[in-house]
């Protein structure tokens, strides 16, 4: 049977230009910027100068987690980059030799049988593995359980995103390094069962996954709903345990073919599965960049545009941020960059509410966002409290869905936000930690 | 790349921040195609079959009413906007669709300014004085059909018999029918077989008649995703259980049931005025609450009531419910929280 979660919409898959699109390299230009924080306002420091020599695999500084030259070449500058995802970061410019020399660091560990699992958790630290799509440490969602025991390992196999197929490409490209680390992860959390999640409009990646299966392998495929946003990590256990399990630990598949190769060849994350597509790109692909290359890269990589551009965006076309231009870095969590035309794009002249209830009846959370919007705009902040919003994932199903052509997910996060500084400001700044993660 | 040579190198690359070809807005980028426009347009369409048929009952004067009643609105509506100096609305088709339900609740004989009245009513005082669309407590129509009731009872309730085709100009001497309501009042089974009920070969308002055709439009606004199916549902089968155990004057309780779902002006509000958006709730819970209010009241208010007409303020009466029932909550289950992220 399949999994499903409550709420959701159905999304035109507009998959086609890039399904097929096999994971093509990408050759690194000679300038490229590596971010060294995941996002804006966490530390981090640079371990290299200006000059200094620097090889595939060289540190060059340690944010949350450590981070890694994708080139070999020399250090341009140390500065700060604005990164997609929404302000800047401290960021190292590289000049790229095209030698790509590997650093006497990037070496194989030893065999992969005899790897313990505190050792596998220590590595998705050190190699600077992160999940894709969100800008977290893969180490984090590892030890989110905190000693607990891990009821369900779930591989998020789904891509409800239109357009995006990088995941897609990674699972049939990639298979064994994919399947090599899931193995990897199951031993780091030894949970009690672990499953790959495909949405059910992908039937042949759960046929091609159940076929590649080994018979001693304790992993499962599970077809869950193709609505979004199951890609969410609560819709996702919700889909698969049934209810919202707390002890279950959501990863994803290219983490996965990334841990592999750290454990195999001792590399770190060095590149990402990026699809490039939208209807105003020439040639839709599937490409696997280093991390630092500018957009414009990828978009040229790809033909270039094929008619005016309207918005340019870097994720997916719910939750993904729409750029000024193309000259941010891919950063360690990328996996789309799509173009779309004035005809694509959305068009976001709002009119009054007409309460018709659409935006309550698929709001995962089942939050009700016409009030929570209309709360915010009368400032009601007794009735903002009551409305739960702090639930809010984000996912904008409730905007996608408003006849009206409301921002309502805007509103909603708006509505966090205003009510989190309220708190901020009453209760003190220990009793607020609950996202910190230490070492 | 042969492409980019074709593009001379001196226009402006649109990708470079600053060239201001690319649009920033918040997420989600991409929209569903409904808009308000397009539901009301669906709304219309599920309502015409309707008009079809009552002009083969009663003449073209059917026709000339609703397209004064839709004229009416219309009109009102630009006007009220303009005079605010609000932004015109009227393109969103949703006075239309208040002019169409509006006449649709006319007996076939009445002059040509009820309407108008009616429309004056319903759009400026219920609707733009309450700041338009989305914000008015009273569906439109319904409220412009209690006013006319009130002001007005006997040209609102002279019935003609079907068939008897009226002039669309001039006057006439209709000969006065009986509506099944009236019988069904003094706990009689009507006349009119259930056939001539599901049919609409009996007295009623101009577009309440033919309950099959409405159902259609119903399944139509249904499977269109305009509306869902709990509130209609849920009111005519809270209707139907309620006469079915409570049937007046020893009447055959089936008979007496199918009566008091096809008369009046049941179907026809119970799918599309009482899932009006803007006067319903909006929460699962609180539709459910709302139709089986509705369902209650429409029964005591046929059985005990003053009016023949009863729906129309049962409906009413609901809807000034409708934001006090949005608030009814069960208690949620919860997943446990996850420590970190
Ligand atoms: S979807 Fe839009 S129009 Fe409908 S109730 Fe929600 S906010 Fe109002
Ligand atoms: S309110 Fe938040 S969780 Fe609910 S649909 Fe909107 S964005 Fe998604």
């Amino acid at each position: 049977m399949k999994g499903t979660f409550h709420g959701g919409i159905r999304l035109d898959p507009r998959k086609r230009s890039t399904l097929s699109a096999v994971l093509e390299a990408l050759d690194p230009p000679s300038l490229i910027t590596v971010p060294l924080a995941l996002r804006e306002g966490t530390p981090a420091t640079a371990d290299v100068h200006p000059g200094d020599a620097v090889n595939i695999g060289t540190r060059l500084g340690v944010g949350e987690i450590p981070v890694y030259s994708p080139v070999s070449g020399r250090v341009r500058s140390v500065t700060e980059v604005p990164i997609p995802d929404g302000g800047s970061v401290p960021a190292v410019e590289l000049e790229n030799d095209g030698l790509d020399t590997s650093d006497p660091f990037v070496r194989p560990r030893g065999s992969l049988e005899a790897l313990t699992p505190d050792e596998i958790t220590e590595l998705c630290y050190t190699a600077g593995l992160v999940l894709t799509g969100s800008p977290t440490p893969v180490y984090n969602r590892l030890r989110s359980l905190a000693g607990a025991p891990c009821e369900a390992l779930i591989i998020d196999c789904t891509e409800c995103d239109p357009f995006v197929t990088s995941r897609r490409r990674t699972l049939l490209d990639r298979t064994d390094e994919v399947l090599a680390g899931v193995r990897l992860f199951a031993k780091a959390l030894s949970p009690k069962r672990t499953v790959l999640a495909v949405s059910s409009d992908s039937y042949d990646i759960a046929e091609h996954l159940t076929k590649r299966i080994s018979r001693s392998d304790p992993m499962a495929v599970r077809v869950v709903s193709s609505k979004y946003p199951q890609g969410n990590e609560r819709r996702l256990i919700e889909a698969v345990a049934g209810y919202q399990s707390a002890d279950a630990v959501v990863l994803d598949p290219e983490s996965a073919a990334e841990l592999y190769r750290a454990a195999s060849t001792g590399a770190p994350q060095l590149t990402r599965a990026v699809t490039v597509a939208g209807d105003a790109v020439a040639n839709p692909k599937n490409l696997l960049v280093r991390i630092g290359t500018p957009l414009s890269a990828l978009i040229d990589a790809a033909g270039g545009l094929s008619r005016d551009p309207a918005m340019l965006l870097f994720g997916g076309a719910l939750t993904g941020a729409a750029l000024d231009g193309a000259d941010y870095p891919v950063t360690s969590s990328a996996r789309a960059v799509l173009v779309l035309s004035e005809a694509a794009a959305a068009h976001t002249d709002s009119s009054a509410c007409i309460r018709c209830g659409r935006c309550v009846a698929v709001c995962p959370e089942n939050l009700e966002p016409l009030y929570i919007s209309l709360w915010l705009t009368r400032g009601a902040n007794y009735e903002l409290r009551r409305s739960r919003v702090a639930q809010c994932i984000g996912c904008g199903s409730c905007s996608y869905v408003c006849p009206a052509k409301l921002p309502l997910a805007e509103h909603a996060r708006l509505a966090k936000a205003k009510l989190l500084a309220a708190r901020k400001t009453l209760v003190p700044p220990e009793a607020n930690s609950e996202s910190e993660v230490t070492e | 790349m042969a492409r980019s040579n074709l593009i001379p190198r001196a226009r402006q690359n649109p990708l470079s921040r600053g060239s201001g070809a690319l649009r920033r807005s918040p997420a989600p980028h991409l929209r569903a195609e409904a808009s308000t426009r397009s539901i009301m347009s669906d709304v219309l369409i599920a309502l015409s079959p309707m008009l079809i048929v009552s002009v083969f009952f009663y003449g073209f004067r059917t026709l000339a009413l609703t397209l004064t009643s839709v004229a009416s609105c219309i009109a009102f509506e630009w006007l009220f906007r303009r005079a605010v100096k609000k932004p015109a609305t009227v393109g969103d088709l949703s006075a239309v669709v208040t002019g169409v339900l509006l006449a649709y609740n006319l007996p076939a004989s009445v002059p040509y300014w009820i309407p108008v009245v009616g429309a004056a009513f319903a759009i400026l005082i219920v609707k733009q004085l309450y700041g338009g669309i989305g914000k008015n407590f009273l569906n439109p129509a319904l409220a412009g059909k209690a006013f006319l009731l009130v002001c007005f009872p006997d040209t609102m309730q002279t019935w003609t018999r079907p068939f008897e085709r009226l002039p669309v100009l001039g006057t006439f001497e209709a000969e006065a029918a009986a509506n099944p309501l009236e019988a069904l009042k003094n706990g009689l089974i009507p006349d009119d077989s259930a056939l001539e009920l599901l049919l609409g070969r009996h007295a009623g308002a101009l577009g309440e008649t033919c309950a099959l055709l409405l159902l259609f439009g119903g399944l139509y606004l249904i499977l269109r995703r305009v509306i869902r199916a709990r509130i209609p549902l849920v009111y005519l089968g809270t209707v139907a259980v309620v006469t079915l155990l409570f049937p007046l004057g020893g009447a055959r309780p089936l008979e007496w049931m199918t009566s008091q779902l096809l008369s009046g002006s049941l179907v026809l509000a119970a799918f599309f005025m009482a899932t009006d958006y803007t006067t319903s709730p909006v929460t699962p819970l609180g539709q459910t609450v709302y139709a089986v209010g509705c369902g209650l009241v429409t029964v005591f208010l046929r059985y005990f009531g003053g009016w023949t007409e009863s729906v129309c303020f049962a409906i009413l009466i609901m809807n000034s419910c409708a934001w006090l029932v949005d608030r009814i909550r069960l208690p949620q289950p919860r997943g446990g929280a996850r420590n970190g992220r």
